[in-house]
């Protein structure tokens, strides 16, 4: 019920990260740093680690702060969706944070702030996953942008991770500030801020008909709520999706991060082509499937005998596509191997935000429920591909101290491990048999297939094979052309490989475990469950319980 | 008082600040100079911040008493707070409102040092300039 695994997650990195400068007054060991990290990621690690258990065995957790029944405080809830996440969110967080031992010798200063941003960022990432409340999503929201401003600033004698890090955070400032207003409609016209509350009042308008959802704290009486519940659902989507996409770079909103990511140290860039990235796709997810759904929500309401949802999701996977494409053809010119990553990663949320017009209310539940099997699959594969690319590229540029990736050939010889993972890591993203990424892109296509969207399904065959360029030209450089000249700083990398041997394995691993059956059903079962009524009837019981348990109405 | 005129000033507050809100997201996204970029974001938080503030109005109508709504009696009965919760505005917005300021604090204070951090760097806050130059830096890192 209450679940103090839930709740820990964001407070623990939080108070840690508040205390680490303090340390600075006494300590300057860069070991020291690296290790409280480490401890701290490993103790949320094991938290979500237990929730990832709890939700796939069909449980859906609850935390109150302070102890207020919901709707009245903060309720952080996670179901199947979020804890996966979650899970991966802090997998790759204590990856980073191995990461950092070895790093932290080769940066002149500045070790305890970029531990501190990493762990503020956690906390950030972790509330925006697991929070049931919108504002709070916006406060989460908040933490995360500024962290990230903070770290792709982390160079500051570099005038370019200065001039990155300016292009972020002044838009980045503005839509987070427009999430916010899309809020304030959501609570001036539903009364609530609560995901939970509001799933039931966004579905228990009369004139939409009978539902399965019924109220649960109430109506707005007379003058106390303001104007039309439909008008202000579509202005708030409007405000708020603006928001998550600028956050998930999709097309208009992606100018931003080429620069960003590249200029950011190697393990914040890791983690934010990771996770942070998916934290956006994270909210319109939730705000489609769980708050906003096709089983006749504020947001169903037609427009010349069109539900205003499905316009909504077709103009977001009709962005997902130009994203798709576009990142996919960029990605062969860049010469900068974090700028080339970053490319491939906005490729692949395009591929991401496609999949979502399986989500259209005409759609058959069957194929929506694979379509978001799919795209958290591909969540999964991709954090852990990218991941991979980002730490060990970045590695390699770090010793050959350039990020120019003609000055990385001809070092097969030399790290034969390192080189051999990242190729597996291409390969993954470029949905090659064996490997992970193969089956996530497999099942995202034969469900907008099943959909009856071959043009989507195609697309998404098309932009791995223009990616494809791109990939075979790290994979040519690093693997055929001849040495470059430039002699490497170090010989041993056992931090870095070992990182990137473990991520390569696992998406072997993973792309085993995904032939199976006995592997894949469940999810399948899980994410029928997520997009069929009796889901939501959970999350909102779940919720609806906790707050009977601490005395509410 | 007249209720009508009420609704008319309520509306004319509202437009007002969606005014405001255009008018400052324009200076955000069109003004080529970072420091009116910063002040026109700050003009957008603190509109955004009176909006919220407005939605915990309660809308004055005719037979309401005018006078700060106050609970006096030490054991109310729920008809009491019934009454008082009628006449009170909302409280929750401006909970919203104090957490937004303070937000809206830090991202000020980091976009001002990033201003301040950028015009060391480039010797100019204008950001046609800078874009000028990253254009040149590309094409050099490209070619």
């Amino acid at each position: 019920m209450n679940d103090l695994s839930v709740g820990l997650t964001t407070v623990l990195p939080t108070v840690v990260a508040f205390l680490l400068p303090l340390l600075t007054l006494r300590f300057k060991s860069r070991a020291l740093y690296a290790s409280i990290t480490t401890a701290t990621t490993l103790a949320v690690w094991l938290l979500t680690l237990v929730n990832f258990m709890k939700v796939f065995k069909g449980e859906v957790l609850t935390y109150a702060f302070g102890g207020w029944p919901p709707p009245l405080g903060i309720v952080y809830v996670v179901d199947m969706l979020n804890g996966v996440l979650g899970f991966l969110a802090a997998t790759l967080f204590l990856l980073a944070s191995v990461y950092t031992f070895w790093y932290f010798g080769r940066i002149e200063s500045g070790h305890e702030w970029l531990s501190t941003l990493t762990l503020v960022l956690l906390s950030g990432v972790l509330g925006c996953l697991y929070t049931g409340d919108l504002f709070n999503f916006f406060v989460m929201l908040e933490v995360l942008s500024i962290s990230s401003y903070a770290l792709v600033a982390f160079f500051r004698r570099r005038k370019w991770a200065i001039e990155a890090s300016m292009a972020y955070s002044f838009i980045g400032a503005l839509a987070t500030m427009l999430f916010f207003f899309g809020v304030i409609f959501i609570y001036a016209s539903f009364g609530t801020v609560n995901m939970a509350d509001l799933i039931t009042k966004a579905h228990a308008i009369p004139e939409l008909g009978s539902n399965p959802l019924e109220r649960w704290s109430g109506t707005c009486p007379g003058s106390w709520c303001y104007g039309n519940v439909f008008i202000s659902s579509a202005l708030a989507i409007a405000f708020m999706l603006w928001a998550l996409n600028f956050e998930a770079g999709i097309f208009p909103n992606n100018y931003w991060m080429p620069s960003a990511y590249a200029e950011s140290p190697t393990p914040a860039s890791a983690l934010f082509a990771g996770i942070v990235d998916k934290v956006g796709t994270y909210g319109v997810l939730r705000l489609f499937i769980t708050v906003f759904t096709a089983y006749g929500s504020t947001l169903m309401f037609s427009v010349g005998g069109f539900p205003f949802r499905d316009f909504v999701l077709i103009v977001l996977s009709t962005l997902g596509l130009v994203t798709g494409y576009l990142g996919a053809l960029l990605m062969f010119p860049q010469r900068n191997v974090k700028r080339l990553l970053t490319y491939s990663t906005i490729s692949h949320i395009g591929i991401i935000f496609t999949a979502f017009s399986a989500f259209l209310s005409h759609v058959s539940p069957e194929a929506s429920a694979e379509a978001l099997a799919g795209v958290m699959l591909h969540m999964v594969t991709h954090a852990f591909g990218e991941f991979l690319l980002f730490v060990g590229l970045g590695t390699l540029s770090v010793v050959v101290g350039s990020t120019n990736l003609a000055r990385m050939s001809g070092l097969r010889g030399r790290y034969p491990l390192l080189i051999a993972s990242i190729i597996l890591g291409f390969l993954s993203l470029l949905g090659v048999i064996p490997l992970a990424g193969f089956f996530s892109k497999y099942v995202i296509f034969t469900a907008l297939i099943n959909a009856g969207l071959p043009v989507h399904g195609i697309s998404i065959v098309l932009i791995s094979g223009i990616s494809a360029l791109g990939y075979f030209k790290v994979i040519y450089t690093l693997m055929v052309s001849e040495g470059s000249g430039v002699t490497p700083r170090e010989t041993r990398l056992y931090i870095p490989t070992g990182i990137t041997v473990l991520l390569a394995a696992l998406l072997i691993i993973l792309g085993v475990l995904l032939t199976q059956s006995s592997f894949i059903n469940p999810l399948m079962e899980h994410s029928r469950e997520l997009m069929s009524v009796n889901g939501l009837l959970k999350y909102v019981d779940a919720v609806n319980n906790l707050s009977t348990l601490l005395g509410g109405a | 008082m007249d209720i009508e005129l009420v609704k008319f000033m309520f509306i004319l507050t509202v437009m007002s600040l969606y005014l405001n809100f255009a008018i400052t997201l324009y200076g955000v996204v069109a003004k080529v100079n970072l420091v009116k970029k910063l002040i026109a974001l700050t003009i957008l938080q603190d509109t955004v911040n009176v909006f919220t503030v407005l939605i915990g109005y309660r809308l004055w109508r005719p037979g309401l008493i005018l006078q700060p709504p106050a609970l006096t009696d030490m054991n109310p009965t729920p008809e009491i707070i019934k009454d008082f919760v009628e006449r009170s505005v909302d409280p929750l917005p401006q909970a919203f409102v104090l957490t937004a300021i303070v937000i809206g604090l830090a991202v000020t204070l980091f976009l001002t040092t990033i201003v301040l951090h950028v015009n060391y760097h480039f010797k100019t806050v204008n950001v046609d300039e800078i874009g000028g130059m990253k254009r040149r830096y590309i094409h050099e890192e490209a070619v």
